[in-house]
């Protein structure tokens, strides 16, 4: 059991193992472990634990050509004798339920999934994204060191950050808002500093 | 032309070897990590959660290390300050600044913070919470809930 790699290109992630203790990292049976407070075996710190059982396969009925009738259904455009149950959304071919694919509001077959995947249409089947949030932090904080560069790294700043309100507002989130916040801060920040060292340089210069 | 499901932001883990935020859409929950300007996002679905732990633990996360580096700026140009004559105000500000630093990046070391865990078959999510125990326990309880109403048995499935 391993987490997926990083996509094509992407350096493998840690691997992850399953349930462990979260203060040591120890393996755990969780078929042994009940719920409430519980003491990790290895290390003896105490956690709440509230373990589940999955059930290990989920298979989804698929209605047959043979139970429906010829006349009752229509074949699936790839398995031929499971009956269809959808249109794709996109190309229009007959589906069956093992076919069909739910996501963003639309059922897709698994060509078309592929396809909209790889092209990046289908918000929810991608894994790779720009952090723009993580962006706009970083040149707010790192430009409160260089603030002599405020009027370039500022700017900066409040361009990242409206690209990280931008993309929040396309992925449909709701919260995590403080670190977008902080970001126009700093970007203000630094701004207004820059504005005051240069009028500081000027009226001094002047004098 | 497609229709996102909402994201609610449930929290986050900003550790110095790792830094997710986690975020909860309907049959599961999506963990953004940051992989340098990037986010690697996966999910932990709710049918497939094995344990959802909660725990105390210490320690500010990042802020420590962030509050030490501006404590080691400050120390640095306090003793360029050194260097320069007739800078004594100058470098004694600098000098309780680092002071200062110094003790607020000892003292996040000691933040108690609630973590929790959710483990899946392939990949788990974790969120910490500083302060905020009873936020952590809500939101323990919550994911709790929605594991095992994900998990109950439908009819639909054989």
């Amino acid at each position: 059991m391993s987490e997926p790699l990083g996509g094509q290109g992407q350096r493998p992630r840690r691997a992850y193992a399953g349930p462990a203790c979260p203060h040591c990292g120890t393996a755990l049976d969780v078929s042994r472990l009940a719920a409430g407070e519980q003491a990790c075996p290895a290390c003896a710190k105490p956690f709440l634990a509230m373990p589940f059982a999955p059930p290990e396969a989920r298979v989804e009925t698929v209605s047959t050509l043979i139970e429906a009738g010829p006349e009752a259904a229509i074949p699936c455009a790839r398995h031929a004798g499971n009956a269809a149950v959808a249109n794709c959304s996109r190309c229009g071919v007959f589906m069956c339920a093992l076919c069909k694919i739910d996501i963003d509001g639309m059922s897709l077959c698994p060509s078309c999934f592929d396809r909209l995947t790889n092209e990046g249409v289908l918000s929810s089947a991608r894994t790779h994204l720009r952090d723009w949030r993580g962006i706009s932090v970083a040149f707010g904080i790192l430009g409160c060191f260089m603030y002599v560069l405020g009027l370039i790294t500022g700017p900066l700043t409040l361009f990242f950050a409206w690209m990280g309100f931008r993309q929040r507002r396309q992925l449909n989130e709701r919260g995590g808002i403080l670190s977008l916040v902080m970001a126009v801060l700093f970007g203000l920040m630094q701004i207004g500093f820059s504005v005051f060292l240069i009028w500081a340089i000027v009226s001094e210069a002047t004098k | 032309m497609s229709e996102r499901p909402l994201r609610v932001h449930v929290g986050a883990h900003m550790g110095l070897a790792e830094r997710m935020r986690v975020f909860r859409i309907p049959d599961a929950l999506e963990v953004d990590s940051s992989d340098h300007f990037e986010i690697y996002r996966r999910r932990v679905f709710l049918d497939e959660v094995l344990l959802v732990t909660l725990h105390k633990g210490w320690g500010g996360g990042l802020y420590p290390w962030v509050i030490g580096v501006l404590a080691l700026c400050c120390a640095c140009t306090a003793a360029i300050f050194f260097a320069i004559p007739d800078s004594e105000e100058l470098r004694n500000g600098f000098l309780i600044a680092t002071a200062a630093l110094v003790l607020l990046a000892v003292a996040t070391v000691f933040i108690p913070a609630w973590t929790v865990t959710v483990y899946g078959r392939r990949t788990r999510a974790r969120m910490r919470y500083r302060f905020r125990e009873g936020k952590a326990r809500a939101v323990h309880a919550e994911i709790c809930a929605a594991v095992a109403e994900a998990q109950r048995p439908s009819p639909d499935f054989v």
